[in-house]
């Protein structure tokens, strides 16, 4: 593979067309579109397969043995990452709500100033003291705002749950497209540079 | 489980064009012209012929909307039109595909005829762009994924397709077809077996409006509703194929190169059946629903009953996606390829200029699906505005007796240009044709089939006294 990317480096630069060629359409084209897809600068949605560090998706409902009613509040999935965030509740809430958390109680303790919720939001510092493992935050009582992270405002809609099939359908086409563009650029040259030596075709 | 076997569906595919490469490389002199070595032509056909855009969209819709009299005709008109396209080739006496591509005129000017090859590579470019948005949709609804994951998994699947085709043009197509083919056929048993057991027969026996084409006149089950409705179908199968250069090389390899005598050619009418057969199961499975409810997707949502069932289904639509987008991706570069041949530098080899082209056609795919998918609520506007340049291609190709005795007026381009702008005027005016999916887009087929005659009639008057 190295040799071929030497070999087309040298032709490139003594400006051989089939080289500048070869580099557009079996390089540029399949890396702009791979790098397009993963890289989330399109300003309509992020098209990157890569799950943001947070999830947030609402409870609507709550059911209880003979009672069915509407509840608000939400879920939050905490990968451990060093992004600090902040969740403003979506109106403010007379007290600080309920909050039921997947961590134990020393750990809790542990992260006290890192780890706070008053009756505007809930505010996490990350990563954890002590904690590895994802974090899941249940909030009884206020819809959930926008996300902030430092220096931007992420949409709630965009932290929605997603399913596996979701992901994984994506997840394996990109692979394989990746696959397939080392496949083919170890392949494409040389079996045109094949024939060039040999003088056939 | 899902994604893993979509995985090695495509890594299989790249690794057979990989080992056959090796042992044919493209000759950079005619990276294209390639007709002897191509394996069964008519395998590749079945899965060309399935696309998203035209069977699972418009012909599906057809079948329910306008009952099997519509769908008969639809599959009669494509084995005309594969019969038609014989002729035409054994006529031409051409020795390669390239030759007999590179001596069709659609007009006598070169600069019309120019006019003509761009339109028919913009219409196989929107198709391709077409299929890639349909699929995206397809992944949405029908199989639950995420709108930024199906863009991924869209985007990622055709440039599988473009990969392998740029690096083994048709004899990668070919290759990939036949294992493609398989699947398809997976898919049709799984489908024919569970639409079997599913006994809601309703679509079949009674269609949602059987006179949406002729506009409602009280008798809508009279004969002559049913007629009428199978003569369009015959004339939108017979302008598919016609229009299609993909099926084009496949009817020019089966008629000249593979099997003894019309054999292969019988093969090739046959799978190009089997997609229609396909239908017909596919619509037992359709929840009830009304002509205001439908949508193009519903018939996917058993799929979520099994497992087996959603990756029967869900390799048999990526395989059909892969068939027809590396088909019209390689039939415009083909073209495109020829058109270049004038302004090929001395001494360059036609291998800079197919890499280029094909790397530029696929760019302008991914765009036009890009926006389609960001821009519009209907991922079918594309194909619906390609019935139009279709119908121009197919009235002129039949017209000109398969491009061999060119148009001679000289305002044929500004016809063309006037009748593109109109057509699209007229679609959009029809009721949410920008935001949905909606079977009002069906009624464009009998004003395409006027842009058909129109198309043919001047064509065949500016060719008399000329014919060979």
């Amino acid at each position: 593979m190295i040799d071929v990317i030497i070999k087309w480096a040298d032709s490139l630069l003594a400006k051989d067309a089939e080289a500048r060629s070869w580099f557009l359409s079996f390089v540029m084209v399949p890396g702009a579109i791979i790098g397009y897809l993963i890289s989330g600068l399109t300003p309509v949605s992020p098209f990157s397969v890569f799950e943001d560090s947070i999830s947030v998706t609402p409870i609507l409902m709550e059911v209880r043995p003979g009672i069915v009613e509407r509840r608000d509040g939400f879920v939050v999935i905490l990968d451990s990452n060093d992004a600090s965030l902040s969740l403003p509740w979506s109106t403010k809430q007379n007290l600080p709500p309920n909050l039921l958390m997947s961590i134990d109680l020393p750990t809790y303790n542990g992260n006290l100033g890192w780890l706070s919720t008053d009756r505007n939001g809930l505010r996490i510092r990350q990563p954890l003291l002590g904690q590895e493992d994802p974090v899941v935050i249940v909030a009884i009582g206020p819809r959930a705002g926008d996300v902030l992270i430092p220096g931007k405002r992420l949409p709630l809609k965009t932290l929605g749950l997603t399913s596996r099939k979701s992901v994984s359908l994506a997840l394996w086409a990109t692979i394989s497209s990746m696959f397939g563009i080392g496949l083919t650029i170890g392949i494409g040259r040389a079996s045109v540079s094949k024939i060039s030596e040999n003088g056939t075709g | 489980m899902l994604g893993l076997a979509v995985g090695l569906l495509l890594i299989v595919s790249l690794l057979i064009v990989n080992v056959w490469i090796r042992t044919a490389p493209l000759n950079p002199n005619a990276p294209l012209n390639v007709d002897q070595s191509l394996p069964l032509p008519w395998a590749g056909q079945a899965s060309s012929v399935c696309s998203l855009t035209a069977l699972f969209g418009a012909y599906f819709g057809i079948l329910v909307i306008l009952g099997i009299p519509a769908l008969l005709g639809l599959a009669a008109g494509g084995a005309a039109g594969l019969v038609y396209l014989r002729s035409v080739v054994i006529n031409s006496k051409a020795s390669t595909f390239d030759q007999f591509l590179s001596t069709r005129r659609f007009a006598l000017s070169p600069q019309h005829n120019d006019v003509y090859i761009l339109l028919m590579v913009a219409t196989q470019l929107g198709f391709a762009a077409s299929e890639l948005s349909i699929l995206h949709d397809l992944a949405v609804h029908a199989f639950s994924m995420a709108p930024k994951h199906a863009t991924v998994f869209a985007v990622a699947t055709a440039l599988i397709s473009y990969l392998y085709c740029l690096v083994g043009g048709y004899g990668a197509l070919f290759r990939t077809d036949i294992i493609q083919f398989c699947f398809l056929l997976i898919m049709c048993v799984t489908i024919f077996v569970a639409g079997s057991t599913a006994a809601n027969s309703s679509h079949l026996l009674h269609p949602l409006a059987v006179a949406y084409w002729t506009f409602g006149d009280g008798a809508t089950n009279a004969p002559r509703t049913h007629v009428v409705n199978c003569l369009f179908g015959f004339l939108i199968g017979a302008c598919y194929m016609v229009t299609n250069p993909d099926t084009w090389k496949r009817v020019f390899v089966s008629s000249l190169f593979k099997g003894s005598g019309s054999r292969s050619f019988r093969l090739l009418l046959f799978a190009g059946a089997v997609p229609f057969i396909l239908l017909i199961p596919s619509a037992l499975l359709l929840p009830k629903s009304t002509l205001s409810t439908i949508g193009p997707f519903d018939v996917f949502l058993f799929a979520s009953r099994s497992r087996f069932l959603l990756m029967a289904v869900t390799l048999g639509m990526v395989s059909t996606f892969l068939s027809s987008t590396s088909g019209s991706l390689i039939s415009a570069v083909h073209l495109l390829v020829i058109r270049s041949r004038s302004h090929r530098v001395a001494g360059q080899r036609e291998i800079a200029n197919y890499h280029y082209i094909f790397g530029m056609c696929f760019i302008v795919i991914v765009a036009g699906a890009l926006v389609d998918i960001a821009g519009l609520g209907n991922s079918y506007f594309i194909a619906a505005y390609l019935l139009g340049p279709y119908a121009i291609l197919g009235g002129t190709i039949i017209g000109s007796q398969g491009m061999s005795v060119p148009v001679r007026t000289k305002h044929f381009p500004w016809l063309i240009l006037a009748t593109l702008v109109a057509w699209f005027v007229y679609l959009v005016q029809l009721k949410d044709v920008l935001e949905q999916a909606t079977p009002e887009l069906l009624k464009a087929f009998p004003p395409g089939m006027m842009i058909f005659a129109l198309f043919f009639l001047y064509s065949r008057i500016s060719g008399w006294g000329h014919d060979d």
